[in-house]
């Protein structure tokens, strides 16, 4: 056979090789890093709730993933997740569409303020860019309006500091606040607020404003960040559409969203050497896994397949070993043994032993 | 003359000094005896009870070094004790520092947040509540001064986690004890006013321990004798009531 273009490809280039007869828990050749992540790197991550996946075992591999807003001490491990601790590198809960990102950095760098974004239920209050994080509300706009200067505070910071940021698309179906155009996690009425079509409308993002969007979001951090210059590593969520506004069937909903995501962080990790792309996406949904990576809903991630998808991850970003484990910035260990020695020494007096 | 336990972790400290004082002075109305255990390593909450006796856990020996425990015996019989009064902090400000969750004079840890630290961070509900159920009679719940060392920083955020803290405490303890003991109420020894800032969740600083702990601190999170003298006073009242 004579010589053609795809003759001495590897079989990384054939489907037949690297898909049909691949093994889908080991995929040679699917991720080829774009640059280092060297062990001291700081990392923030956000996105849509796959991120979540990513965050926790980069920590696990000794990554120096940020945690700007941690749990207070004292509340259980199982509880961190209810107030959306420990899930991202600050308390913002999840951000799935780019507008939504690019938004909070707007905020951060007061450069925007959204409108309407305190909703209420049952007398609590909500903050509607992160209804999630106080599952019970707040008991006034007040104490929403501080919560949020704090978070954004410490948002700021994480933007400041951050080498990686690390985000996962996850939607473009999206809320958004009309008049404003503050857009929402969770549409109006489904975790907390009320729906109003005089005051909310459905938005279903386009490409060429997405890929936009994160451009804007990538101009905006540097100018937090004083021009210092920062990597991103992108991912697309798996995880299909719990349901669809769009009219369309669900199915092709998910479809229309993924691939359009996909193809905004291909267009995006393609010609800027800073930003790599990940994909997750593609080792979740290769037909190799026969719909196996999900559970049985279809839907979630099982933590098998995440393991798989980590395991791409790190061959080519080893595990950081023996990192030294830091304790919580807010009470360390030092400080626990000085209250401890203080109470012996208090009961130790008393009673004159 | 009435008997009562105090156990306790080294809140009782003022308490046992208190009660020195008074006795020297025979103004003691009461017989005592101590079962005060660090907080360290879990403090009482490694007592046992098992029918009528409060007893150190099994392993009391080995732990000997590492827990200061400050006991009369190895164990009690409840049964002779006409009082169990319990003295020990609640779960502030630490290992909750609240210092570094307040922004602008506004507390950045919801009531559903504060609640859940404080549910699960107060250690001895599970023996106190044992107490309770087995003893309503005899158990009277003493606590110990919020730490002054905040009313130096003092603001109003400070103040209000601190109502807000030991009004769910009380809550949570009497939800515990409705639970699991037919809706019984325990018996709280709250100290007089004048020990107390303005905000009646605070103890002045003026009686608080204040000895120097090295490096410049003192202790603000103890009691002094002199606190502990006032709120004795109070427990030889109520136990003269009975």
């Amino acid at each position: 056979m004579g010589k053609n273009p795809y003759s001495d490809l590897p079989k990384s280039a054939f489907w037949k090789t690297g898909v049909s007869q691949e093994n889908p828990y080991a995929i040679e050749g699917i991720y080829k890093k774009k640059f280092d992540i060297p062990p001291d790197a700081k990392i923030a991550t956000a996105g849509s709730c796959f991120a979540q996946h990513i965050s926790r075992h980069l920590k696990k591999n000794g990554y120096n993933v940020l945690d700007v807003e941690p749990p207070p001490p004292g509340l259980p491990e199982n509880l961190h997740q209810k107030f959306g601790f420990s899930m991202y590198s600050a308390r913002y809960g999840n951000i799935y569409t780019v507008r939504q990102l690019l938004q909070l950095a707007q905020e951060v760098a007061c450069e925007w303020t959204p409108q309407n974004y305190i909703w209420e239920k049952n007398g609590k209050f909500y903050d509607a860019l992160r209804p999630a994080v106080e599952p019970e509300g707040l008991d006034s706009t007040e104490e929403v309006a501080e919560h949020r200067q704090y978070h954004l505070s410490r948002v700021k910071k994480l933007f400041e500091s951050l080498d990686l940021f690390i985000f996962t698309l996850g939607l473009t179906e999206m809320w958004v606040h009309k008049e404003s155009g503050t857009v929402y996690p969770t549409a109006p009425g489904t975790l907390v607020g009320e729906f109003d079509d005089t005051l909310y409308e459905f938005v279903n993002a386009q490409f060429s404003s997405i890929k936009k969007d994160f451009n804007r979001f990538q101009k905006v951090l540097k100018k937090i960040r004083g021009g210092k210059s920062f990597k991103c590593l992108l991912t697309v969520s798996p995880v299909p559409l719990t349901a669809t506004a769009s009219g369309k069937h669900v199915l092709l909903s998910t479809i229309y969203s993924k691939s359009t995501l996909r193809s905004v962080a291909g267009q995006l990790s393609t010609p800027q050497a800073h930003i790599d792309y990940f994909p997750s996406y593609e080792i979740v949904t290769n037909p190799r896994m026969h719909s196996s990576a999900f559970s049985d809903n279809l839907r979630s991630v099982r933590d098998e397949t995440v393991e798989t998808v980590m395991k791409h991850f790190f061959e080519e970003h080893p595990a950081v070993l023996q990192r030294e484990i830091v304790s919580s910035p807010l009470l360390h260990s030092s400080e626990k043994t000085k209250e401890d020695i203080q109470c012996e020494e208090a009961l130790s007096e008393a009673f004159g032993k | 003359m009435k008997k009562v336990l105090i156990v306790g972790d080294s809140h009782a400290g003022a308490l046992k000094r208190g009660i020195d004082i008074l006795r020297s002075e025979k103004h003691l109305n009461f017989e005592v005896d101590f079962c005060a255990i660090g907080s360290r390593y879990g403090g009482f909450a490694s007592l046992k009870i098992s029918e009528n006796r409060l007893m150190l856990p099994e392993n009391h020996h080995e732990l000997a070094g590492k827990i200061i425990y400050f006991v009369d015996k190895d164990e009690f019989l409840i049964n002779k004790y006409d009082v169990i009064a319990v003295a020990c902090a609640g779960p502030f400000p630490s290992p909750l520092d609240i210092r570094n969750y307040h922004c602008n004079g506004a507390l950045l840890l919801s009531s559903e947040l504060v609640s859940s630290i404080v549910f699960n961070l107060h250690r001895y509900k599970k023996i106190v509540s044992e107490l309770f159920c087995l003893f309503p009679e005899k158990l009277v719940i003493i606590g110990a001064p919020p730490p002054s060392s905040l009313e130096l920083s003092s603001t109003t955020i400070i103040e209000r986690y601190q109502k807000s803290s030991l009004v769910r405490l009380y809550g949570q303890i009497l939800d515990c004890c409705s639970k699991t003991c037919h809706s019984r109420t325990p018996k709280f020894l709250l100290p007089p006013k004048h020990l107390l800032a303005e905000s009646l969740f605070q103890t002045k600083s003026k009686f608080m321990r204040k000895v120097p702990l090295g490096d410049n601190r003192f202790d603000y999170s103890h009691a002094s004798e002199e606190y502990g003298v006032d709120v004795v006073k109070v427990l030889s009242d109520m136990i003269a009531s009975r």
